[in-house]
């Protein structure tokens, strides 16, 4: 066990007093719904963008991806071309068309678009179950780095962090949430530009780093994983990241479709930092490090072992941030869909204020009960922890993409899109067993937009009240 | 390994910077 210094307490006890009175400071002005779960449409591009970036950020980013680079080396940096194709399909063709469509939570676009209420409760259940199960990865990430910092056991680590990320969340709702990404942004991005200079200078700079791991192994600096996985990592990422729920909410904070492609632009900038950095940060703890226990510790021990106590203790801060900026982005996401989408749909006539109450009480219980499954993994959890992402990806790239830009796209089509793209997933992955590698993603997004467009080429289109709030007045 | 670091941040530098530059183009033919 490494020796912690003093700074590492005060600095991420400083960071939790911060992130709480940004919780405060948003709840003030919140009063409706618009309000709490889409600040009231009043974010600008830069804070706006940030916060795309944060919540794209979780502990998978610097925990996993640099572990990742640890073990394997530069190569699979690759993967982010296609991620970020993935962002300039929603700046082209989804982000900004969604916006202003003006809604309040995801599912309720698949009603407004496709007519179907039953599609809308659907959707919501399926983000419900798939969003609490994600957050049981970022749990045990964030027990972890507390218990690794105040020597904690990880139950109460996990503890901790999710119930700070819950107390602003609850009070200051997506206003806290994007804020606090923003100084969440600020600090990854500035640690790593702190930190990885400081860490090649301990390694004795660039170029005797990439003799030295050249030497060690030459895949690390060349081509671990070759062209075929990094398409299919690209793809999966990008399909993906294109139409994901918990950034699709967030286009709905932003002031208009203007202010959505800037910041989409400005997130880049934040992402590019922290992949550039990941990457070199696997590098040069591989080679101050050549045999770590798992390529997962290469990231604390850097901050621990490695930085400058102020330093180290900012990168664990990052680390926490990108755990508590998905955890919260997540909760608003999932908590709107019980509040808004299904007990809306229960209680047709339930006021906005029960609305919200329901919503308090959604988060409170989405946020607890993934810790149950965190302390004790079942097979269920396992299994869905691996289909989510792609579950999700299948089931609304092609109804988010076509829907928004082909008029045609019916209520059938959209159906059996969604329910045909998750089966697809589950099926490649549970019953074929992944065949030739493939990613579950592309069999999943390709089976359902087939099945989007065939089928509502031979089934009858949305009425045209449907299509206004999209694609303008229909004559 | 400075060669290819360099070459990395110049992409992503003009990628972003082609970005910017359709974003602006997109937002000033809007409205």
């Amino acid at each position: 066990m490494f020796e912690i210094s003093p700074e590492f307490y005060y600095v991420i006890i400083g960071y939790f007093a911060m992130v709480l009175g940004i919780g405060w400071w948003a709840g003030k002005g919140n009063k409706t719904s618009e309000d709490h779960l889409v600040a009231g449409r009043s974010i600008g591009a830069l804070v706006g963008g940030a916060a795309l970036a944060a919540t794209q950020m979780s502990a998978g980013t610097f925990v996993g991806t640099m572990g990742v680079h640890y073990l394997t080396g530069a190569s699979y940096i690759l993967f982010w071309p296609g991620l970020w194709a993935g962002w300039i399909v929603s700046a082209i063709w989804v982000a900004p068309k969604f916006q202003k469509f003006k809604g309040v939570t995801v599912p309720e676009y698949v009603e407004k678009r496709y007519n179907t209420k039953i599609g809308r409760i659907i959707a919501a259940v399926l983000i419900i179950i798939s969003y609490s199960v994600y957050l049981v990865a970022q749990y045990v990430a964030g027990g972890i780095v507390m218990q690794t910092i105040f020597g904690i056991p990880m139950v109460w680590g996990a503890f901790i962090t999710i119930a700070i990320t819950m107390v602003y969340t609850l009070k200051g709702g997506m206003k806290a949430t994007a804020y606090s990404d923003f100084v969440q942004a600020l600090i990854m991005a500035g640690c790593f530009i702190a930190a990885i200079p400081l860490l090649f200078n301990q390694a004795g700079g660039f170029d005797f780093v990439g003799n030295f791991l050249t030497d060690l192994d030459s895949n690390l600096t060349g081509w671990h994983y070759g062209a075929k996985e990094l398409i299919g990592f690209g793809a999966a990422f990008g399909f993906s990241m294109a139409i994901a729920p918990y950034e699709l909410a967030r286009m709905y904070t932003l002031k208009n479709a203007k202010t959505v492609r800037l910041a989409i632009g400005f997130s880049f900038i934040f992402q590019a930092i922290v992949a550039v950095s990941v990457t070199l940060g696997g590098l040069g703890m591989r080679a101050l490090f050549p045999v770590l226990q798992t390529g997962d510790s290469a990231s604390s021990i850097m901050a621990i072992n490695v930085l400058p106590p102020i330093v180290g203790a900012l990168l664990m801060v990052a680390i926490l941030a990108s755990i508590m900026s998905t955890v919260s982005g997540v909760m608003i996401v999932s908590s709107s869909g019980v509040s808004h989408d299904i007990f809306g749909y229960l209680r047709p006539n339930s006021t906005d204020e029960q609305k919200m109450k329901v919503n308090r009480v959604a988060v409170i219980i989405l946020a607890f009960v993934p810790l149950l499954f965190a302390l004790r993994p079942l097979d269920m959890v396992q299994f869905i922890v691996m289909a989510q992402a792609s579950m999700v990806a299948s089931f609304f790239f092609a109804i988010v993409l076509i829907g928004l830009n082909w008029k045609r796209a019916s209520t059938a089509g959209a159906m059996t899109a969604m329910i045909g793209g998750v089966i697809t997933v589950l099926v490649w992955l549970f019953v074929l067993d992944k065949p030739f590698g493939i990613n579950e993603v592309l069999p999943g997004v390709f089976v359902s937009t087939l099945l989007l467009v065939v089928v509502s080429l031979f089934t009858k289109p949305v009425p045209t009240e449907n299509l206004e709030p999209f694609f303008g007045k229909q004559n | 390994m400075g060669v290819a670091f360099w070459s990395l941040v110049i992409y992503a530098v003009v990628f972003i910077i082609g970005y910017f530059g359709w974003a602006l183009y997109k937002n000033s033919k809007e409205e």
